[in-house]
């Protein structure tokens, strides 16, 4: 059989946006020290602030795009101070955070289901005509999804590397016993990387929006393969993160020429078990 | 076996990354002795204190213990043999009681497998006693008979470090390796950990490593003294020798210049 | 009158099928801190198992290509054994690692699972499901009475699995359990082999978790992979947290009332109008429970007693007084 290189290209543009989502998921992860479990519903945040930009109050795609990051971000504060501040001063574990995200989750995704239905929705945007470019099709909007998210991987390699906050931010991520314990301006790290961190997941939201559909549901049902990448890549390593969510998503694309498109998350699950199985003693971190 | 010391580590190498933190580390550490391990910070101390009691696998070396070749096992087969280790910082079970965390000691119980606990108390009712007694004794003799039935993270931190001493002992070992035993304790509190720990070897013919930053702190205790840095034993002897070593004066006179 | 008793049994029935449950999930997080976020695949599978053991041969009408037409206590065995094995394969990969692992790759391989329940219509009658599955001892007792019988039956898996938390629990293999809950690094050093004792746990709550599976197939006599979404493991958590882990009857109680709230408020929507609102109004509530209970009462209703040494002694009989 013939290798369809249509698979290929429709990898690099779902993996891009995993990519996103998934570094906001490592940041938080590293410097937070605990797995966001509502990672997932602020990426369908992002879509649903979007799509009632766009699609309710009439705004330019563009404009509703970039309004529902602000809003996105906004709402991730509100609830880290309301529900994971409160927790973090107590000194309460990982694992309490964890399950305390894992319960945000549910009500998340249940308030969107509740507003807006369960039924999945569209961006009022032009430019689905697909084009065909060196043997395989694409849209405008497709090559525009690949396009922001490579340019906000630029954006944030320079600030991880060109700023004082970024490097500060990425020695914290990749070292877990220096996560918060170390005590300098750490609510003030913890605020950037929410700002961030829910910032890159909410575009990643509208752009997978954009290539799919707007549903409650979305953003749970990438959760998996957030983590899939963000394992894959080394937990607090966004550069890891990236590599992790794009390989992710090439895997799963291409997998469709081999298996039935409906076990595509099945193809996420299976690198990260052997992962886990293969290299165990790197995912724990560093010890000494 | 070329000597007749309890445990002997040849040879010992251990890298992290690129990084190399033990660089073929030799120590013997005799029979009913109180041996020190000391050095500088990053001389690698904690990484042998590790590699020996089983936590890290070591990159290159033997460590042979009473006879036996210990390199690189399973912490559960190393207790097995006749080592158990302590915490630095004290490490008790916080919600059990005292006379819990003890019981957690016992090896080798019956109870502690699936099939008898499902039979039922019955079937490991005489292992449970013997652990019992056992436990009652120690705290007898590390007076904390007191506060048997509190809970560990109430205690004051100089008991924890008793408990957590009852509690390897609970293990049977033959050797005791303990992590900075004085670490963050009172001057009179370390009084009492130096007595216990004498009293435990002359009473219960036991011998004990004990790692340790600050050479002045073990000098009083330690029969043998081994001094590493960069990853390899620079001197090694009774504290004496060891104090007067041009080599180990270097040593702690350039940590403190540093 | 009658109709309120057969509704009242209905819903013990249910609540007894998440107490089992939950029992199973207080072995993983309550005792030994493992986080299962995966446990209605436990379910599923006993379930699924079950049923395709007990189900007579497919028909050429039929999406699936399996049935044994096995007696129940067989289906319901197999159901345990499968559920374990599926423990035995998900432990592998996570147990030597950090607790998030497993959290991680368990909601991972329950939504999996759900896929191959839609899909794979050759063993799981794709989205159609299973129907016809037997009830036991269907023609002796008689029909007006089986709901009480299997309410019964409910309550003795309940009480079975209730008395053996608490032997392990009261058991020195329950205070290993303890020990790798409070400090994984100090039983190591104490020569636990750690791993297998959690392969032990999460085997143990995942046959727990298997059978309230294969209950809740000779219960309803259909299964759908609608059935078997991550709600489940949600609902089992918010009870084991609300009634209090470590505490087996913390776990029995949370799931009682967990089940009970949902029941409640099952009729809501007709007395206020409030239309098709309320399941999902019924799951932020729920969400926010685990939240504020988290905060404000981490112990739960029933939290974990600390064992004196006298309770230890009566139990073992030994005469330590």
């Amino acid at each position: 059989m013939a290798f369809d290189p249509q698979f290929l290209l429709n990898g690099v543009i779902v993996g891009s946006t995993i990519a996103l989502a998934a570094i906001g998921l490592t940041l938080i992860f590293g410097i937070l020290d605990f797995i966001n479990f509502a990672h997932g519903e602020y990426l369908t945040l992002g879509a649903y602030a979007a799509l009632v930009a766009n699609v309710a109050l009439g705004l330019p795609f563009v404009v509703a795009a970039v309004v529902a990051i602000p809003i996105t971000v906004a709402l991730a504060l509100a609830l880290d101070r309301v529900v994971f501040y409160p927790l973090r001063r107590e000194g309460a574990g990982a694992l309490s955070l964890l399950i305390t995200s894992f319960g945000l989750s549910i009500i998340l995704r249940n308030a969107v289901e509740m507003v807006w239905s369960s039924d999945p929705r569209r961006f009022d945007v032009g430019g689905a005509e697909a084009m065909a470019i060196a043997g395989v099709r694409i849209t405008a909007v497709q090559i525009a999804i690949v396009v922001v998210s490579l340019v906000l991987m630029i954006a944030i390699h320079l600030l991880l590397t060109r700023t004082t906050l970024g490097v500060t931010m990425r020695a914290t991520a990749s070292n877990r016993s220096l996560a918060l314990s170390s005590g300098v301006n750490t609510e003030r790290i913890v605020t950037w990387t929410w700002v961030i961190g829910a910032g890159l997941t909410a575009i990643a939201g509208v752009l997978i929006g954009l290539n799919t559909v707007v549903r409650p549901s979305m953003g749970f049902g990438l959760l998996l393969v957030m983590f899939a990448a963000v394992i894959l890549g080394g937990i607090g390593d966004p550069y890891g993160a990236m590599l992790g969510g794009l390989s992710i998503g090439i895997a799963q694309e291409v997998s469709v020429a081999f298996i039935s498109a409906s076990y595509k998350p099945a193809v996420a699950f299976t690198i990260m078990v052997v992962l886990l199985l293969w290299k165990p003693e790197g995912l724990r971190g560093a010890d000494t | 076996m070329s000597d007749d010391g309890l445990l002997e580590v040849r040879d010992l190498n251990k890298y992290f990354g690129g990084v190399t933190a033990v660089d073929g580390f030799d120590m013997t550490v005799e029979r009913n002795s109180i041996t020190g391990l000391i050095g500088p910070n990053g001389a690698g101390k904690t990484t042998v204190f590790r590699t020996i009691s089983g936590f890290h696998d070591p990159d290159g070396g033997k460590v042979v213990f009473d006879g036996e070749e210990i390199t690189g096992k399973p912490v559960y087969e190393i207790v097995e043999a006749g080592i158990t280790r302590t915490f630095q910082e004290a490490r008790t079970f916080p919600e059990m009681t005292v006379f819990e965390n003890l019981l957690v000691g016992k090896t080798g119980h019956r109870g502690e497998k699936l099939l008898p606990t499902t039979a039922g108390p019955k079937a490991y009712a005489e292992d449970e006693r013997a652990a019992v007694e056992h436990a009652d004794q120690l705290l007898g003799y590390m007076e904390l008979a007191e506060k048997r039935d509190q809970r560990a993270d109430r205690l004051a931190v100089g008991e924890r470090k008793l408990l957590e001493i009852a509690r390897a002992l609970m293990t049977n070992p033959d050797l005791i390796l303990l992590d900075e035993p004085m670490a963050g304790l009172p001057s009179d509190l370390t009084t009492d950990i130096v007595d216990y720990i004498e009293r435990i070897r002359e009473e219960r013919d036991q011998t004990f490593l004990i790692v340790e930053h600050d050479m002045d702190t073990i000098m009083n205790i330690c029969d043998s003294i081994t001094v590493m840095e960069a990853g390899q034993t620079i001197a090694s002897g009774t504290p004496e020798e060891v104090r007067n070593d041009e080599r180990v004066v270097e040593a702690y006179l350039g940590e403190e210049s540093a | 009158m009658l109709e309120q008793l057969s509704f009242m049994t209905s819903v013990a029935t249910v609540a007894g099928i998440y107490a089992v449950l939950a029992l199973g999930l207080n072995i993983h997080w309550g005792e030994t801190g493992l986080l299962n976020f995966g446990h209605v695949a436990f379910f599923a599978v006993g379930a699924y198992t079950t049923a395709i053991l007990t189900i007579p041969s497919p028909t050429a009408t039929q999406a699936y290509s399996f049935g044994f037409g096995l007696p129940v206590v067989v289906g319901i065995v197999g159901g345990c054994i499968a559920a374990g094995l599926v423990a035995v394969l998900l432990g592998i990969p996570t147990l030597q690692l950090d607790e998030e692992y497993l959290a991680i790759v368990s909601i991972g391989l329950a939504e999996i699972l759900r896929h191959v329940m839609m899909n794979e219509n050759w063993l799981t009658g794709g989205v159609a499901g299973l129907y016809g599955i037997d009830r036991p001892l269907r023609g002796v007792i008689p029909p007006e009475a089986y709901d009480f019988f299997y309410l019964g039956l409910v309550v003795l898996a309940v009480g079975l699995c209730y008395a053996y938390s608490r032997r392990l629990k009261q058991s020195p293999f329950g205070r290993v359990l303890r020990s790798i809950r409070d400090d994984e690094e100090a039983s190591i050093a104490l020569g636990k082999h750690t791993f297998r004792y959690r392969m032990q746990a999460f085997v143990v709550g995942g046959v727990m978790a298997g059978l309230a599976g294969a209950l809740w197939a000779h219960y309803a006599t259909a299964l759908t992979p609608t059935a078997f979404g991550a709600n489940i493991t949600f609902l089992t958590w918010v009870g084991l947290i609300v009634g209090g882990s470590g505490n087996s009857k913390g776990a029995i109680l949370g799931a009682g009332l967990i089940i009970a709230f949902r029941e409640a408020t099952r009729y809501l929507p007709d007395l206020y109008g409030l239309g098709d609102i309320i399941p999902t109004l019924r799951l932020i509530l729920v969400g926010a429970l685990v939240i504020v209970t988290i905060r404000y009462r981490p112990d739960g209703l029933l939290p974990e007693r600390d064992i004196s040494y006298a309770e230890y002694c009566k139990r073992v009989e030994y005469g330590g007084e």
